[in-house]
């Protein structure tokens, strides 16, 4: 156990993280001696550039690797043994980028089902949290669908609707919307924010589309393995040349009003809007 | 060719067959593949292949599908009756052609071999087209329950059954996939001998096996993400329970073996 306030949720301390771990370890570091902490409730957005250890980031969450130096503790678990790693992840559930390789039944409701029995739960039970899930996803009438006749959207939906079957408090996305076209991002996204909002889930939303990110409440840059930005997304997206010179841009809106002077904490269209029209009515 | 696969896939449904035990379906076709090799007679098959008509009925899946199950052995049933045609030799010759000859025997093993092939697609795919592959690897797993006692994992076995299931459409459009990648490339699959052909193919396997590699590593991940551990504490959202219907379905096998066994003894064995 430890010394947590009892609203965060996971907490990394000086967390370093190597694939392989010879001697040398420290040279093929991955992850550098990271400190976070996620607060329940939040929806945090985590960017980088390829390769700059998201995914690291995103599988250490929930215990599906383990820290070489410091420790990743979940409400109060400290991951490392099988037995705490089996805990943290009824805690922390994880949606993949790859619909595909993460639908485990031939039929949804099968596969939505089947995190709740691996916890061992009554089948009743199982049975209302299947179409709990399914309907919060806004999946329900797919629920006798074989996965592969769906969207893409559509699956990954399904795929969500798993880990929202598990109950976890938190759920990680690893770039859920990278292989989907915009109505399917759209879909997915908007499943993401019901959560959020209406269930009160933690969620942690790895993306390389600054616009998703921009509708977090707290926006995590990762470069080369380290945090280097950790605010809000106004303050984060208002530091644009130092996003550009790690290769990362800032949403289309935010770079469109800074150009017309309106500054640079403009993060959503709507945003803009409210902006541009008093200006435009004074103008003509 | 490969998109349309009909056998062996799930059609949602409310049928009679879908609301059975799934184990009760497995022990039924078992037991109903077994009757089909013991016709001796046109007059047991007939009986059978009655009973497989009033199955089709009793799974609520039409007709037309059922038939487009039976395209993909339809090579097989031609070769059959083809081979069985000419070279059962006995009774009267009814057509003779250069030292080829046709009997009344080789046209009735011919008929008789093809009903039969015919029937056991058409029952087998019934349990397919009712029951959906989690069930059917569930209902496996309740089965070979015995076998935990001699240490076998039947869990994980069900679960390698389920996976496979699960990914055959999957790959199958990877497949489909990577031929068009590499003949865009340039790559030639219909031309040449049977050596050049059999070469051609290896480009497509390669990327496929690496794929599959890669996809089970994510799957791995994902599974575990989800608390499976391969640990037999594992609860199910469908449970089994053995109803009426299910004895019903015993009833049905009982009788049809017993007029099986009359027809055998009443009419002269065909083969
Ligand atoms: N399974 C692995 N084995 C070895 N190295 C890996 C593995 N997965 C990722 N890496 C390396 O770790 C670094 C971070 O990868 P990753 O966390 O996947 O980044 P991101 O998700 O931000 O693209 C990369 O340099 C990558 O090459
Ligand atoms: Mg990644």
């Amino acid at each position: 156990m430890s010394d947590l306030s009892n609203d965060t949720i996971i907490e990394f301390e000086n967390v370093s993280f190597s694939y392989n771990s010879d001697n040398n370890a420290k040279d093929n570091e991955v992850l550098h001696n990271i400190n976070l902490s996620f607060k329940k409730g939040e929806l945090v957005a985590v960017v980088g550039r390829n390769g700059s250890g998201k995914s690291t980031l995103a599988k250490l969450c929930n215990a599906l690797y383990e820290p070489n130096n410091g420790r990743v503790i979940v409400n109060g678990i400290v991951s490392g043994t099988e037995k705490n790693d089996e805990e943290i992840r009824k805690h922390v559930g994880m949606v993949f980028q790859n619909p595909d390789n993460q639908i485990v039944a031939t039929i949804v409701e099968d596969d939505v089902a089947f995190g709740p029995e691996n916890l061992g739960i009554d089948p009743l039970e199982i049975r209302q949290r299947v179409d709990d899930a399914l309907k919060k996803v806004g999946m329900y009438e797919y629920r006798l669908e074989q996965p592969f006749k769906l969207s893409g959207g559509q699956k990954q939906r399904v795929a969500i609707a798993g880990a929202i079957a598990m109950r976890t408090e938190c759920i990680v996305f690893d770039e859920p919307t990278a292989m989907l076209d915009p109505l399917g991002r759209k879909e997915v996204l908007s499943a993401v924010r019901t959560l959020v909002d209406e269930y009160g889930i933690t969620v942690i939303l790895i993306t390389h589309f600054m616009e998703e990110a921009a509708q977090a409440d707290r926006v995590i840059v990762l470069n080369e393995g380290c945090v280097i930005l950790d605010n809000t997304p106004e303050k984060v997206f208002s530091k644009s040349d130092l996003l550009n010179s790690i290769g990362l841009d800032i949403p289309q809106i935010t770079k469109f009003c800074a150009l017309l002077g309106l500054g640079n904490s403009v993060l959503t269209v709507d945003q803009a809007y409210d902006l541009l029209i008093p200006v435009l009515e004074k103008n003509s | 060719m490969i998109n349309n696969i009909t056998f062996g896939q799930y059609i949602p449904g409310n049928s009679f067959f879908h609301k059975c035990d799934p184990r009760s379906k497995l022990i039924g076709v078992f037991w109903y593949v077994v009757l089909i090799f013991l016709c001796k007679s046109f007059f047991s098959l007939a009986l059978v292949s009655a009973f497989t008509l009033i199955s089709v009925i009793f799974s609520g899946v039409n007709l037309k599908t059922v038939l487009k199950s039976l395209k993909p052995v339809l090579i097989i049933l031609i070769f059959t009756a083809i081979v069985n045609l000419f070279y059962t030799s006995g009774g009267e010759i009814i057509f003779a052609i250069r030292g080829f000859k046709i009997t009344e025997k080789g046209v009735n093993t011919a008929v008789f071999t093809v009903l039969r092939i015919i029937n056991l697609v058409v029952v087998s795919s019934l349990l397919t087209y009712t029951t959906t592959p989690t069930m059917l690897t569930d209902g496996i797993e309740r089965l070979l329950h015995p076998l935990t006692y001699l240490h076998i994992n039947v869990g994980s076995l069900a679960m390698m059954m389920t996976l496979a299931l699960r990914f055959i459409p999957t790959l199958i459009e990877e497949i489909q996939r990577i031929i068009n990648a590499q003949k865009s490339r340039g790559a030639d699959f219909e031309n040449g001998g049977i050596v050049s052909r059999a070469k051609a193919l290896v480009p497509i396997f390669v990327p496929l096996i690496i794929s599959s590699f890669r996809r089970a590593y994510e799957l791995a991940f994902a599974m575990t993400a989800r608390c499976y551990t391969g640990g037999n504490e594992r609860t199910r959202m469908k449970q089994m329970k053995i109803k009426v219907r299910d004895i019903f379905v015993f009833v049905y096998c009982v009788v049809l073996t017993s007029g099986i066994i009359v027809l055998n003894r009443l009419f002269e064995a065909v083969l």
